[in-house]
Protein backbone atom coordinates (compact mmCIF):
# COMPACT_ATOMS: atom_id res chain seq x y z
CA UNK A 1 0.00 0.00 0.00
CA UNK A 2 1.65 3.16 -1.22
CA UNK A 3 0.84 6.45 -0.39
CA UNK A 4 0.02 8.28 -3.37
CA UNK A 5 0.07 12.11 -3.21
CA UNK A 6 -3.30 12.83 -5.56
CA UNK A 7 -5.49 10.45 -4.07
CA UNK A 8 -4.38 12.43 -1.16
CA UNK A 9 -4.99 15.95 -2.31
CA UNK A 10 -8.30 14.80 -4.92
CA UNK A 11 -9.89 13.53 -1.55
CA UNK A 12 -9.01 16.69 0.48
CA UNK A 13 -11.11 18.33 -2.56
CA UNK A 14 -13.79 15.65 -2.58
CA UNK A 15 -14.71 16.19 1.17
CA UNK A 16 -14.73 19.57 1.15
CA UNK A 17 -17.04 19.23 -1.88
CA UNK A 18 -18.72 16.70 0.16
CA UNK A 19 -18.96 19.25 3.24
CA UNK A 20 -20.26 21.76 1.01
CA UNK A 21 -22.47 20.10 -0.74
CA UNK A 22 -24.35 18.50 2.30
CA UNK A 23 -24.53 21.84 4.10
CA UNK A 24 -25.90 23.09 0.85
CA UNK A 25 -28.41 20.43 0.48
CA UNK A 26 -29.06 18.27 3.50
CA UNK A 27 -28.13 19.44 6.83
CA UNK A 28 -29.64 23.29 6.05
CA UNK A 29 -32.74 21.98 4.22
CA UNK A 30 -33.37 19.14 7.08
CA UNK A 31 -33.02 21.89 9.68
CA UNK A 32 -34.88 24.46 7.94
CA UNK A 33 -37.71 22.19 7.32
CA UNK A 34 -37.81 20.68 11.19
CA UNK A 35 -37.37 24.20 12.45
CA UNK A 36 -40.65 25.14 10.33
CA UNK A 37 -42.78 22.01 11.59
CA UNK A 38 -41.71 23.16 14.90
CA UNK A 39 -42.73 26.49 14.13
CA UNK A 40 -45.94 25.56 12.56
CA UNK A 41 -46.37 22.62 15.73
CA UNK A 42 -46.40 26.14 18.18
CA UNK A 43 -48.38 28.11 15.99
CA UNK A 44 -50.91 25.40 15.89
CA UNK A 45 -50.56 24.98 19.74
CA UNK A 46 -50.44 28.56 20.51
CA UNK A 47 -53.72 28.60 17.91
CA UNK A 48 -55.25 25.39 20.33
CA UNK A 49 -54.02 27.29 23.15
CA UNK A 50 -55.56 30.31 22.29
CA UNK A 51 -58.93 28.41 21.07
CA UNK A 52 -59.08 26.42 24.03
CA UNK A 53 -58.55 29.89 26.24
CA UNK A 54 -61.48 31.26 23.93
CA UNK A 55 -63.62 28.14 24.45
CA UNK A 56 -63.40 28.33 27.82
CA UNK A 57 -64.52 31.68 28.19
CA UNK A 58 -67.43 31.02 26.05
CA UNK A 59 -68.07 28.42 28.00
CA UNK A 60 -67.87 30.44 31.09
CA UNK A 61 -70.02 32.94 29.16
CA UNK A 62 -72.58 30.17 28.43
CA UNK A 63 -72.66 29.10 31.88
CA UNK A 64 -73.68 32.85 33.02
CA UNK A 65 -75.81 33.60 30.76
CA UNK A 66 -77.39 30.01 31.11
CA UNK A 67 -77.43 31.24 35.07
CA UNK A 68 -78.93 34.58 34.35
CA UNK A 69 -81.65 32.83 32.01
CA UNK A 70 -82.08 30.71 34.63
CA UNK A 71 -82.31 33.44 37.51
CA UNK A 72 -84.72 35.68 35.24
CA UNK A 73 -86.88 32.78 33.72
CA UNK A 74 -86.86 32.29 37.92
CA UNK A 75 -88.23 35.51 38.69
CA UNK A 76 -90.42 35.88 35.58
CA UNK A 77 -92.51 32.82 37.11
CA UNK A 78 -92.73 33.76 40.77
CA UNK A 79 -93.56 37.53 39.07
CA UNK A 80 -96.34 35.47 36.50
CA UNK A 81 -97.51 32.94 40.14
CA UNK A 82 -97.64 35.88 42.34
CA UNK A 83 -99.47 37.72 39.19
CA UNK A 84 -102.41 34.74 38.41
CA UNK A 85 -102.23 34.45 42.08
CA UNK A 86 -103.78 37.76 42.53
CA UNK A 87 -105.65 37.71 39.55
CA UNK A 88 -107.44 34.23 40.92
CA UNK A 89 -107.90 35.97 44.14
CA UNK A 90 -109.37 39.02 42.55
CA UNK A 91 -111.85 36.79 40.42
CA UNK A 92 -112.57 35.02 43.29
CA UNK A 93 -113.23 38.53 44.76
CA UNK A 94 -115.20 39.51 42.16
CA UNK A 95 -117.35 35.96 42.00
CA UNK A 96 -118.08 36.28 45.61
CA UNK A 97 -119.13 39.51 44.58
CA UNK A 98 -121.46 38.84 42.11
CA UNK A 99 -122.65 35.82 44.04
CA UNK A 100 -123.39 38.12 46.73
CA UNK A 101 -125.27 40.55 44.62
CA UNK A 102 -126.57 37.57 42.89
CA UNK A 103 -128.01 36.40 46.17
CA UNK A 104 -129.40 39.73 47.10
CA UNK A 105 -131.12 40.26 44.09
CA UNK A 106 -133.00 37.08 44.58
CA UNK A 107 -133.46 37.71 47.86
CA UNK A 108 -134.81 41.13 47.44
CA UNK A 109 -137.03 39.37 44.50
CA UNK A 110 -138.19 36.71 46.43
CA UNK A 111 -138.78 39.23 48.95
CA UNK A 112 -140.94 41.30 45.85
CA UNK A 113 -142.62 38.10 44.66
CA UNK A 114 -143.54 37.17 48.37
CA UNK A 115 -144.99 40.88 48.64
CA UNK A 116 -146.69 40.52 45.62
CA UNK A 117 -148.56 37.60 46.12
CA UNK A 118 -149.46 38.82 49.40
CA UNK A 119 -151.07 41.95 47.85
CA UNK A 120 -152.71 39.43 44.89
CA UNK A 121 -153.70 37.48 47.93
CA UNK A 122 -155.05 40.42 49.85
CA UNK A 123 -156.82 41.84 46.72
CA UNK A 124 -158.43 38.90 46.27
CA UNK A 125 -158.96 38.45 49.58
CA UNK A 126 -160.72 42.13 49.74
CA UNK A 127 -162.04 41.32 46.02
CA UNK A 128 -163.83 38.12 47.77
CA UNK A 129 -164.94 40.20 50.73
CA UNK A 130 -166.17 43.37 48.46
CA UNK A 131 -168.40 41.10 46.04
CA UNK A 132 -169.27 38.94 49.43
CA UNK A 133 -170.67 42.25 51.19
CA UNK A 134 -172.02 43.29 47.44
CA UNK A 135 -174.04 40.58 48.08
CA UNK A 136 -175.04 40.50 51.85
CA UNK A 137 -175.71 44.47 50.85
CA UNK A 138 -178.07 43.48 47.79
CA UNK A 139 -179.62 40.43 49.97
CA UNK A 140 -179.83 43.74 53.17
CA UNK A 141 -180.32 46.51 51.00
CA UNK A 142 -183.88 48.41 51.41
CA UNK A 143 -185.21 51.96 50.76
CA UNK A 144 -184.95 52.60 54.46
CA UNK A 145 -181.13 51.97 53.86
CA UNK A 146 -181.24 54.23 51.32
CA UNK A 147 -183.20 57.11 52.80
CA UNK A 148 -180.42 56.75 55.80
CA UNK A 149 -177.72 57.02 53.38
CA UNK A 150 -178.98 60.20 50.96
CA UNK A 151 -179.26 61.32 55.00
CA UNK A 152 -175.49 60.89 55.33
CA UNK A 153 -175.38 62.34 52.08
CA UNK A 154 -177.18 65.41 52.82
CA UNK A 155 -174.94 65.24 56.05
CA UNK A 156 -171.74 65.32 54.19
CA UNK A 157 -172.78 67.76 51.59
CA UNK A 158 -173.66 70.43 54.49
CA UNK A 159 -169.77 69.57 56.07
CA UNK A 160 -167.89 70.26 53.41
CA UNK A 161 -164.57 72.01 53.47
CA UNK A 162 -163.83 75.15 51.36
CA UNK A 163 -161.69 73.65 49.05
CA UNK A 164 -164.05 71.26 48.33
CA UNK A 165 -167.00 73.40 47.98
CA UNK A 166 -165.22 75.25 45.40
CA UNK A 167 -163.95 72.64 43.32
CA UNK A 168 -167.63 71.35 42.82
CA UNK A 169 -168.87 75.21 42.00
CA UNK A 170 -166.31 74.82 39.64
CA UNK A 171 -167.57 71.82 38.07
CA UNK A 172 -171.14 73.17 37.99
CA UNK A 173 -170.00 76.26 36.37
CA UNK A 174 -168.41 73.97 33.19
CA UNK A 175 -171.59 71.52 33.56
CA UNK A 176 -174.56 71.74 31.59
CA UNK A 177 -176.42 73.32 33.89
CA UNK A 178 -177.93 70.08 35.58
CA UNK A 179 -176.74 67.51 38.41
CA UNK A 180 -177.50 63.90 37.35
CA UNK A 181 -178.70 61.80 40.32
CA UNK A 182 -178.66 58.15 40.58
CA UNK A 183 -180.35 56.27 43.12
CA UNK A 184 -180.34 52.69 43.19
CA UNK A 185 -184.63 53.03 45.05
CA UNK A 186 -186.69 55.37 43.30
CA UNK A 187 -186.82 58.57 45.25
CA UNK A 188 -189.95 60.24 46.79
CA UNK A 189 -190.16 63.84 46.00
CA UNK A 190 -189.22 64.88 49.45
CA UNK A 191 -186.21 63.44 49.43
CA UNK A 192 -185.48 64.64 46.02
CA UNK A 193 -186.48 68.22 47.10
CA UNK A 194 -184.05 67.58 50.39
CA UNK A 195 -181.39 66.40 47.94
CA UNK A 196 -181.47 69.47 45.78
CA UNK A 197 -181.73 72.27 48.67
CA UNK A 198 -178.43 70.50 49.89
CA UNK A 199 -176.89 70.58 46.54
CA UNK A 200 -178.33 74.47 46.27
CA UNK A 201 -176.81 75.16 49.88
CA UNK A 202 -173.84 73.84 48.15
CA UNK A 203 -173.44 75.27 45.23
CA UNK A 204 -175.08 78.39 46.43
CA UNK A 205 -177.64 78.92 43.71
CA UNK A 206 -180.55 77.19 42.53
CA UNK A 207 -179.62 73.87 40.65
CA UNK A 208 -181.55 71.90 38.51
CA UNK A 209 -181.54 67.53 38.73
CA UNK A 210 -182.24 64.59 36.57
CA UNK A 211 -182.97 61.36 38.81
CA UNK A 212 -182.00 58.33 37.50
CA UNK A 213 -181.97 54.81 39.07
CA UNK A 214 -179.88 52.01 38.64
CA UNK A 215 -180.08 48.92 40.95
CA UNK A 216 -176.76 48.42 40.45
CA UNK A 217 -175.62 50.62 43.28
CA UNK A 218 -177.18 48.63 46.28
CA UNK A 219 -177.92 51.68 48.23
CA UNK A 220 -177.89 55.27 48.11
CA UNK A 221 -177.23 57.92 45.77
CA UNK A 222 -174.60 58.71 43.38
CA UNK A 223 -174.06 62.82 42.00
CA UNK A 224 -172.55 63.47 39.29
CA UNK A 225 -171.62 67.17 38.33
CA UNK A 226 -170.26 67.69 34.71
CA UNK A 227 -167.32 65.22 35.23
CA UNK A 228 -166.87 65.37 38.93
CA UNK A 229 -168.48 62.60 41.08
CA UNK A 230 -170.11 62.96 44.58
CA UNK A 231 -171.15 59.23 45.76
CA UNK A 232 -172.81 57.57 48.54
CA UNK A 233 -173.79 54.64 47.60
CA UNK A 234 -173.13 50.94 48.56
CA UNK A 235 -171.53 49.56 45.59
CA UNK A 236 -169.03 52.94 44.54
CA UNK A 237 -167.87 52.57 48.90
CA UNK A 238 -167.33 48.95 47.99
CA UNK A 239 -165.08 49.67 44.75
CA UNK A 240 -163.28 52.55 46.51
CA UNK A 241 -162.49 50.51 49.25
CA UNK A 242 -161.18 47.47 47.07
CA UNK A 243 -159.39 49.84 44.60
CA UNK A 244 -158.05 51.52 47.40
CA UNK A 245 -156.43 48.60 49.09
CA UNK A 246 -155.23 47.83 45.37
CA UNK A 247 -152.78 51.23 44.89
CA UNK A 248 -151.65 50.72 48.45
CA UNK B 1 -3.77 -11.60 -4.75
CA UNK B 2 -2.77 -8.83 -2.61
CA UNK B 3 -1.52 -7.02 -5.10
CA UNK B 4 -4.83 -6.65 -6.78
CA UNK B 5 -6.82 -6.85 -3.69
CA UNK B 6 -5.08 -4.16 -1.40
CA UNK B 7 -3.82 -2.02 -3.86
CA UNK B 8 -5.52 1.32 -4.09
CA UNK B 9 -5.21 0.32 -8.00
CA UNK B 10 -4.22 2.65 -10.82
CA UNK B 11 -6.93 4.01 -13.22
CA UNK B 12 -5.44 6.79 -15.26
CA UNK B 13 -2.97 8.95 -14.96
CA UNK B 14 -2.95 12.57 -16.28
CA UNK B 15 1.15 13.46 -16.19
CA UNK B 16 2.33 13.15 -13.31
CA UNK B 17 -0.86 12.83 -11.06
CA UNK B 18 -2.42 9.58 -10.85
CA UNK B 19 -5.94 8.33 -10.58
CA UNK B 20 -6.45 5.69 -8.28
CA UNK B 21 -9.76 3.07 -8.33
CA UNK B 22 -9.87 4.60 -4.21
CA UNK B 23 -10.20 8.34 -5.89
CA UNK B 24 -12.66 7.21 -8.33
CA UNK B 25 -15.05 5.52 -5.68
CA UNK B 26 -14.37 8.64 -3.46
CA UNK B 27 -15.71 10.72 -6.13
CA UNK B 28 -18.33 8.61 -6.74
CA UNK B 29 -19.61 8.14 -3.13
CA UNK B 30 -19.24 11.97 -3.76
CA UNK B 31 -22.08 11.94 -6.70
CA UNK B 32 -23.82 9.56 -4.65
CA UNK B 33 -24.36 11.15 -1.30
CA UNK B 34 -24.50 14.53 -3.34
CA UNK B 35 -27.22 13.04 -5.57
CA UNK B 36 -29.48 11.84 -2.84
CA UNK B 37 -28.99 15.34 -1.09
CA UNK B 38 -30.21 17.01 -3.93
CA UNK B 39 -33.28 14.82 -4.28
CA UNK B 40 -34.21 15.06 -1.04
CA UNK B 41 -34.12 18.79 -0.47
CA UNK B 42 -36.09 19.06 -4.25
CA UNK B 43 -39.13 16.56 -2.81
CA UNK B 44 -38.67 17.85 0.69
CA UNK B 45 -42.22 19.24 2.14
CA UNK B 46 -43.83 20.01 5.71
CA UNK B 47 -45.47 15.96 5.60
CA UNK B 48 -42.52 14.16 5.44
CA UNK B 49 -42.68 10.95 2.97
CA UNK B 50 -40.65 7.61 4.54
CA UNK B 51 -37.47 8.76 2.74
CA UNK B 52 -37.59 12.19 4.11
CA UNK B 53 -38.73 10.92 7.58
CA UNK B 54 -35.45 8.81 7.55
CA UNK B 55 -33.25 11.83 6.60
CA UNK B 56 -34.40 13.67 9.41
CA UNK B 57 -33.75 11.20 11.69
CA UNK B 58 -30.45 10.87 10.89
CA UNK B 59 -29.81 14.67 10.54
CA UNK B 60 -31.29 14.97 14.29
CA UNK B 61 -29.24 11.90 15.18
CA UNK B 62 -26.47 13.63 14.07
CA UNK B 63 -26.98 17.04 15.85
CA UNK B 64 -28.15 15.12 18.94
CA UNK B 65 -24.27 13.19 18.88
CA UNK B 66 -22.51 16.47 18.59
CA UNK B 67 -24.69 18.43 21.28
CA UNK B 68 -24.15 15.55 23.53
CA UNK B 69 -20.41 16.84 23.21
CA UNK B 70 -19.93 20.33 22.66
CA UNK B 71 -24.00 22.14 23.19
CA UNK B 72 -23.04 25.36 22.20
CA UNK B 73 -21.35 24.98 19.07
CA UNK B 74 -23.66 21.68 17.46
CA UNK B 75 -25.31 23.21 14.63
CA UNK B 76 -21.49 25.41 14.02
CA UNK B 77 -20.16 21.56 14.06
CA UNK B 78 -22.58 19.31 12.05
CA UNK B 79 -21.59 20.01 8.74
CA UNK B 80 -17.98 18.90 9.25
CA UNK B 81 -18.59 16.13 11.87
CA UNK B 82 -21.60 14.84 10.05
CA UNK B 83 -19.97 14.85 6.49
CA UNK B 84 -17.42 12.89 8.52
CA UNK B 85 -19.38 10.53 9.54
CA UNK B 86 -22.02 9.60 6.52
CA UNK B 87 -18.56 9.94 4.54
CA UNK B 88 -16.76 7.33 6.30
CA UNK B 89 -20.14 5.38 6.87
CA UNK B 90 -20.83 5.23 3.23
CA UNK B 91 -17.33 4.61 2.45
CA UNK B 92 -16.62 1.50 4.79
CA UNK B 93 -19.91 -0.04 3.94
CA UNK B 94 -19.19 0.37 -0.05
CA UNK B 95 -16.28 -2.33 0.72
CA UNK B 96 -19.44 -5.02 0.83
CA UNK B 97 -20.71 -3.88 -2.77
CA UNK B 98 -18.84 -6.96 -5.37
CA UNK B 99 -16.04 -5.29 -7.68
CA UNK B 100 -15.79 -2.48 -5.12
CA UNK B 101 -13.08 -1.40 -2.38
CA UNK B 102 -13.79 0.92 0.59
CA UNK B 103 -11.82 3.87 0.06
CA UNK B 104 -10.62 4.04 3.76
CA UNK B 105 -8.36 1.15 3.53
CA UNK B 106 -6.72 3.38 1.49
CA UNK B 107 -3.85 5.37 3.29
CA UNK B 108 -3.82 8.09 1.60
CA UNK B 109 -7.61 8.80 1.81
CA UNK B 110 -8.01 8.60 5.93
CA UNK B 111 -4.46 10.40 5.88
CA UNK B 112 -6.24 13.34 4.09
CA UNK B 113 -9.41 13.13 6.46
CA UNK B 114 -6.98 12.94 9.84
CA UNK B 115 -5.29 16.16 8.03
CA UNK B 116 -8.81 17.51 7.13
CA UNK B 117 -9.68 16.82 11.02
CA UNK B 118 -5.98 18.35 12.05
CA UNK B 119 -6.74 21.75 9.92
CA UNK B 120 -10.44 21.97 11.30
CA UNK B 121 -9.69 21.75 15.15
CA UNK B 122 -7.80 24.55 14.76
CA UNK B 123 -9.76 26.28 11.77
CA UNK B 124 -13.03 26.16 14.90
CA UNK B 125 -10.91 27.04 17.36
CA UNK B 126 -9.67 30.22 16.90
CA UNK B 127 -13.05 30.74 14.99
CA UNK B 128 -14.81 30.70 18.07
CA UNK B 129 -12.56 31.05 20.69
CA UNK B 130 -9.78 33.74 19.07
CA UNK B 131 -6.40 33.14 18.00
CA UNK B 132 -4.74 34.77 21.02
CA UNK B 133 -7.22 32.55 23.02
CA UNK B 134 -7.05 29.48 21.23
CA UNK B 135 -2.85 29.49 21.09
CA UNK B 136 -3.19 30.19 25.09
CA UNK B 137 -4.45 26.84 25.90
CA UNK B 138 -1.05 25.03 24.62
CA UNK B 139 0.44 26.50 27.50
CA UNK B 140 -2.07 25.56 30.28
CA UNK B 141 -1.84 25.08 32.75
CA UNK B 142 1.52 24.93 32.33
CA UNK B 143 4.23 26.24 29.25
CA UNK B 144 6.07 22.98 30.25
CA UNK B 145 3.50 21.20 28.74
CA UNK B 146 3.63 23.20 25.13
CA UNK B 147 6.08 20.23 23.21
CA UNK B 148 3.90 17.80 25.03
CA UNK B 149 1.20 19.22 22.88
CA UNK B 150 2.38 19.83 19.80
CA UNK B 151 3.49 16.41 19.61
CA UNK B 152 0.13 14.84 21.05
CA UNK B 153 -1.45 16.99 17.76
CA UNK B 154 0.85 15.16 15.27
CA UNK B 155 0.66 11.58 17.02
CA UNK B 156 -3.04 11.79 17.15
CA UNK B 157 -3.63 12.67 14.19
CA UNK B 158 -1.41 9.92 12.73
CA UNK B 159 -3.10 7.62 14.87
CA UNK B 160 -6.27 9.01 13.40
CA UNK B 161 -5.39 7.92 9.75
CA UNK B 162 -3.68 5.07 10.58
CA UNK B 163 -6.66 3.71 12.70
CA UNK B 164 -9.15 3.86 9.69
CA UNK B 165 -6.51 2.54 7.58
CA UNK B 166 -5.58 -0.23 9.74
CA UNK B 167 -8.46 -1.34 10.46
CA UNK B 168 -10.61 -1.30 6.97
CA UNK B 169 -7.34 -2.55 5.65
CA UNK B 170 -7.07 -5.36 7.87
CA UNK B 171 -10.87 -6.21 7.41
CA UNK B 172 -10.67 -6.90 3.84
CA UNK B 173 -7.17 -9.21 3.70
CA UNK B 174 -8.58 -10.70 6.71
CA UNK B 175 -11.62 -11.77 4.44
CA UNK B 176 -9.67 -12.29 1.50
CA UNK B 177 -7.51 -14.86 3.06
CA UNK B 178 -10.76 -16.38 4.42
CA UNK B 179 -11.46 -16.92 0.98
CA UNK B 180 -8.24 -18.23 -0.29
CA UNK B 181 -8.05 -20.49 2.89
CA UNK B 182 -12.04 -21.67 3.22
CA UNK B 183 -12.88 -20.91 -0.09
CA UNK B 184 -16.56 -19.17 -1.44
CA UNK B 185 -18.74 -17.67 0.76
CA UNK B 186 -17.11 -18.46 4.06
CA UNK B 187 -16.37 -15.06 4.17
CA UNK B 188 -20.13 -14.31 4.79
CA UNK B 189 -19.64 -13.83 8.89
CA UNK B 190 -16.35 -11.70 8.12
CA UNK B 191 -18.47 -9.67 5.75
CA UNK B 192 -21.43 -9.31 9.03
CA UNK B 193 -18.28 -8.48 11.24
CA UNK B 194 -17.27 -5.60 8.35
CA UNK B 195 -20.84 -4.12 8.55
CA UNK B 196 -20.38 -3.84 12.45
CA UNK B 197 -17.17 -2.87 12.04
CA UNK B 198 -17.56 -0.28 9.79
CA UNK B 199 -19.93 1.80 11.77
CA UNK B 200 -17.95 1.27 14.49
CA UNK B 201 -14.86 2.60 13.15
CA UNK B 202 -16.98 5.65 11.24
CA UNK B 203 -18.31 6.59 14.88
CA UNK B 204 -14.75 6.12 16.67
CA UNK B 205 -12.73 8.80 14.05
CA UNK B 206 -16.43 11.47 13.75
CA UNK B 207 -16.04 11.12 17.92
CA UNK B 208 -12.52 11.43 17.99
CA UNK B 209 -12.71 14.68 15.81
CA UNK B 210 -15.25 15.81 17.57
CA UNK B 211 -13.71 15.60 21.22
CA UNK B 212 -10.07 17.21 19.48
CA UNK B 213 -12.66 20.05 17.97
CA UNK B 214 -14.36 20.40 21.75
CA UNK B 215 -11.19 20.21 23.08
CA UNK B 216 -10.24 23.40 21.32
CA UNK B 217 -12.65 25.44 21.94
CA UNK B 218 -13.15 24.33 25.77
CA UNK B 219 -11.64 27.21 26.44
CA UNK B 220 -14.07 29.60 25.13
CA UNK B 221 -16.76 27.49 26.69
CA UNK B 222 -15.44 27.11 30.43
CA UNK B 223 -15.74 31.21 29.66
CA UNK B 224 -19.34 31.25 28.73
CA UNK B 225 -19.98 29.01 31.82
CA UNK B 226 -17.81 31.50 33.96
CA UNK B 227 -19.56 34.55 32.72
CA UNK B 228 -23.14 32.80 33.06
CA UNK B 229 -22.67 31.87 36.86
CA UNK B 230 -21.02 35.02 37.83
CA UNK B 231 -24.33 37.08 37.48
CA UNK B 232 -25.97 34.57 39.34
Amino acid sequence: MEFNWTTFLLEIINFLVLVWILKRFLYRPVLNIIARRQQDVEQLLQETTAERQSSEALKVRYENRLADWEQEKEGVRRTLQQEMEAARRRGLDELAGELDDERKKQQVLSERKQQESEHLAEIQALSLGADFTARLLQRLASPELEARLIKVAIDDLDTMSAEQREVVARAWSNGNGAIEVTTAYPLDQARQESLRQALARLIDEEVQCNFRQDPELIGGVRLKIDHSVLHANLQDELKGFVEASRDC
Amino acid sequence: MTQQGLDAGLVFSIGPFEITETSVTAWGLLLLLGGLSAAFTFHRSLKPSLFQTAVEGIVTSLEEAISAVAPQCARRLLPFIGSLWIFIVAANLIGLVPGLHSPTRDLSITSALALLVFFSVHWYGIRICGLKAYLRHYLTPNPILLPFHLVSEITRTIALAVRLFGNMMSLEMAALLMLLVAGFLAPVPLLMLHIIEALVQAYIFGMLALVYIAGGIQVQILKQEKTQKEPS
